[in-house]
């Protein structure tokens, strides 16, 4: 099939220009039919009843002189064209015989005559060699067609009257038609405009450059598809952004460690090392470090999957601080080593429907933070506790340095971190929260926090409770 | 199978019905029965022509113009100028008897009151065509256009022929089979009475074009003169002569015209609506009135209806059927 080669403004244009061409053509159509229609209606009601009047003066017989001059008279003083037929001819009253004459009245209307009912013509009459509208009155004596008023005017006269019509009509028609199509070559214009302008932004983006904004003009289905153009060209210019971001935050994050192990093997394999200590402790920091790259790739691997939902949620109904209490257990080596006092509060009748090792990995990661930054013989307090019948929080409170109040809402960013030198005294990975955030999301909880420079910080974490 | 067979049944009734000849209801004996040929309706209706009372109908549904009745007043022939054949029917069974295969055209039919010989007038071959009573063509005469009046001499001798287009009348001997005589009469003249003793032949007439005839035109039965006209507005068609005189039927004007037997007007009396065809016979006048599907009936000698009978749509010619 050959594909449709109009644009869409052309087609809309098509369909505007039809509909007016269509509306006015029929429009005018109407109008003279019914013009005709009611007009011609009119007379022929108002010859019936001129025709009707003057039939009442017949009071049967033959047809007197009398009556024949009072018609006569009518005739001269009424603007249709008013006749008494009495002629038998004319009535086809040899109609039986083959006469070869073409009467005024035909057999078809002489029948309808002796009914007693009026005959209405409208059309071309031989006899007056043009086009009438005329009405025929029955006289009847009984069965006796003794004559007929014939009453017509020349149908002429009511042409003329729709030509006059047709004069003041058809050049407002046109113009009407002129004026409706370039408005709508304007209006189509006007619509299909941002169209346009849409196509070539999305040409240019292909190119690369997410920048080109569509004005938006109006708020309709256009505008806001505009609105919505924009919105989607912006969000990808942030994806993009934010994949660079990433990408060299990973380069970044993996370049760190390589460069210790690489230097310190290179040291250990070019015998700049003396004591056996000191290669030991080489092996140490390159060991350490590769920990540190598994750690990075297993967190960015876990994200890929959690994001990409790859590995479905294994969701059981589980007693959330049960798995809180079972996380917190292994931390205590870590407690004790620097004096952290644990304040522990969980409410047991609390059940999630969740994954219960992507909920020992949210409270893992947050412990993880949590003893990373509090301070030797700082306190963390973790709280379970009901909110309402629908949902429950999780607050893991910290004594730690905090985090300063403007960088709160970038917590939860892949690599962001509080401390932009990206000293890895801390030793995270920087993807800690956002594996939560995401684990979290993921069970149709919240996460926020709250938080200020030196005062420690609070996560607090929002879930729905397992309803039956 | 059932359905089948029945449906093979009705069929072979339908065709065991479709090739027996037309019957129509019988009509009751009666001393004088009046007929009334109904072009309107293509009817034949029956009258008892002293009572009025209606003896039977034939729907004849064929395009009738007329009918004659044979010499043996109980055969009664159909015909239609669009017909291809003429019918004849026997009115005392209303069996089928007859068919003639006459080709169409035929305008009139007179029956011979002497000798065995019916008249039909044929308005395509332009000739009248004498049939003998059983079919047999037995001789043709050509004539005008429409021979659409036939008229007879007593002694069944003389045929008066009156065209009704090209203005002519004609004089036939039927012995001879062949025109003695051509006279010129009035366009579309129609209807005629022959006055034998006085040697008159009074021809009626429509007139042409938008002028109505008014007058009867009387020729000389032997020379076809004219002699002179009489006024008998408008368009006199229907002529009978009866010992109270001689009528006349002007079907344009409803009126109809009494002269006394020297031609001094009598009377006259507006009757019917459109009269076409008038019989006279028992002291009566029997007038078809076309538009109001009527047989008027006026005493011949008062000139007053003395009564109405209601017939078929159209009632175009009256004939007489007298008992035997």
């Amino acid at each position: 099939m050959r594909q449709n080669t109009l644009t869409l403004e052309q087609k809309i244009w098509l369909v505007i220009s039809l509909g007016v061409i269509l509306t006015v053509s029929f429009s005018s159509f109407l109008l003279d039919y019914f013009y005709q229609k009611l007009y011609v209606d009119k007379v022929e009601q108002t010859l019936l009843q001129e025709g009707k009047s003057l039939a009442s003066d017949y009071h049967g017989g033959a047809v007197s002189e009398t009556f024949r001059k009072q018609i006569e008279w009518y005739d001269k003083k009424s603007t249709a064209k008013v006749m008494l037929v009495n002629n038998p001819r004319e009535l086809s009253a040899c109609l039986p015989f083959d006469i070869n004459y073409q009467s005024l009245i035909s057999g078809k209307d002489r029948a309808k005559l002796l009914n007693g009912e009026t005959v209405t013509k409208i059309g071309y009459e031989k006899r007056f060699h043009r086009k009438i509208m005329g009405v025929m009155i029955p006289l009847l004596d009984g069965r006796r067609l003794q004559g007929v008023i014939y009453l017509y005017i020349p149908l002429a006269s009511i042409q003329e009257l729709t030509k006059d019509v047709a004069m003041i009509w058809l050049p407002l028609a046109v113009l009407f038609v002129f004026v409706l199509l370039f408005a709508g070559k304007r209006f189509v214009r006007h619509i299909t405009g941002p169209l346009k302008e849409m196509e070539e932004v999305a040409y240019h983006m292909s190119q690369g450059n997410y920048e080109a904004q569509i004005p938006v003009r109006t708020n309709d289905e256009i505008g806001r598809l505009a609105k919505a153009f924009n919105v989607m060209a912006k969000a990808i210019a942030e994806e993009d952004m934010r994949k660079r971001e990433f990408l060299a935050n990973v380069s970044h994050e993996l370049r760190t460690p390589l460069s210790y192990v690489k230097g310190y093997s290179e040291a250990v394999l070019q015998g700049l090392v003396k004591t056996k200590e000191e290669e030991r402790k080489y092996v140490q920091l390159i060991h350490r470090e590769a920990g540190r790259m598994e750690r990075l790739v297993r967190d960015l691997l876990d994200l890929a999957q959690l994001e990409g939902n790859s590995v479905p949620l294994q969701k059981t109904p589980l007693v959330f601080a049960q798995v809180i209490e079972d996380t917190a257990v292994k931390y205590e080596p870590f407690l004790q080593k620097k004096q952290i006092a644990l304040h522990v509060e969980l409410d047991h009748d609390i059940i999630l429907e969740g994954d219960a090792d992507r909920l020992e990995q949210v409270v893992q990661n947050l412990l993880d933070n949590a003893v990373r930054y509090t301070p030797t013989a700082g306190k963390i307090d973790i709280q379970l506790r009901k909110v309402n019948a629908t949902s429950c929080q999780l607050i893991i409170r910290d004594s730690g340095k905090g985090v300063p109040k403007e960088k709160v809402p970038f917590l939860g960013q892949r690599f962001f971190r509080v401390d932009q030198a990206r000293t890895r005294k801390e030793g995270g990975t920087g993807l800690g929260l956002a594996i939560v955030k995401q684990i979290v999301s993921l069970h149709d909880g919240t996460m926020s926090f709250f938080s200020e420079e030196g005062k420690g910080m609070e996560v607090v974490i929002q879930l729905p409770i397992y309803t039956e | 199978m059932r359905k089948a067979r029945l449906f093979l049944l009705i069929l072979g009734l339908f065709l065991v019905y479709g090739c027996e000849k037309t019957t129509f209801p019988a009509v009751p004996k009666r001393p004088q029965i009046l007929v009334s040929v109904n072009v309107n309706d293509e009817s034949v209706a029956f009258f008892d022509a002293k009572t009025g009372a209606a003896l039977a109908e034939w729907k004849v549904k064929k395009p009738i113009q007329g009918a004659a009745l044979l010499r043996d007043r109980r055969t009664l022939l159909l015909y239609g100028n669009e017909l291809d054949r003429v019918y004849l029917y026997d009115i005392k069974t209303g069996k089928a008897t007859q068919e003639w295969q006459t080709g169409k055209g035929i305008v009139h039919a007179l029956v011979s009151d002497k000798g065995d010989a019916v008249f039909l007038a044929d308005e395509r071959q332009n000739a009248i065509r004498i049939f003998k009573e059983n079919g047999q063509e037995a001789g043709k005469i050509a004539v005008g256009d429409k021979p659409l009046t036939l008229l007879q001499n007593d002694a069944g001798t003389l045929l008066y022929v009156i065209d009704f287009r090209n203005k002519k009348a004609y004089i036939i001997q039927v012995g001879k089979r062949r025109v003695v005589r051509t006279f010129s009469v009035p366009k579309f003249a129609v209807g005629g009475l022959l006055r034998e003793k006085e040697g008159e032949l009074w021809i009626g007439g429509h007139g042409s074009g938008n002028t109505v005839e008014t007058n009867i035109h009387i020729y000389s039965a032997s020379t076809g003169a004219l002699g002179k006209t009489v006024k008998a507005p408008v368009m006199p068609v229907a002529f009978a002569e009866t010992e109270e005189g001689i009528y006349v039927l002007s079907h344009g004007s409803s009126t109809l015209w009494k002269w006394d037997a020297s031609g001094k007007l009598e009377s006259s009396v507006i009757v019917g609506a459109n009269p076409f065809a008038m019989i006279g016979a028992n002291e009566r006048l029997y007038i078809a009135s076309y538009d109001s599907n009527e047989i008027y009936v006026v005493d011949g000698r008062t000139m007053k209806v003395i009564d109405r009978w209601k017939t078929g749509k159209g009632p175009f010619q009256l004939l007489m059927a007298e008992g035997e």
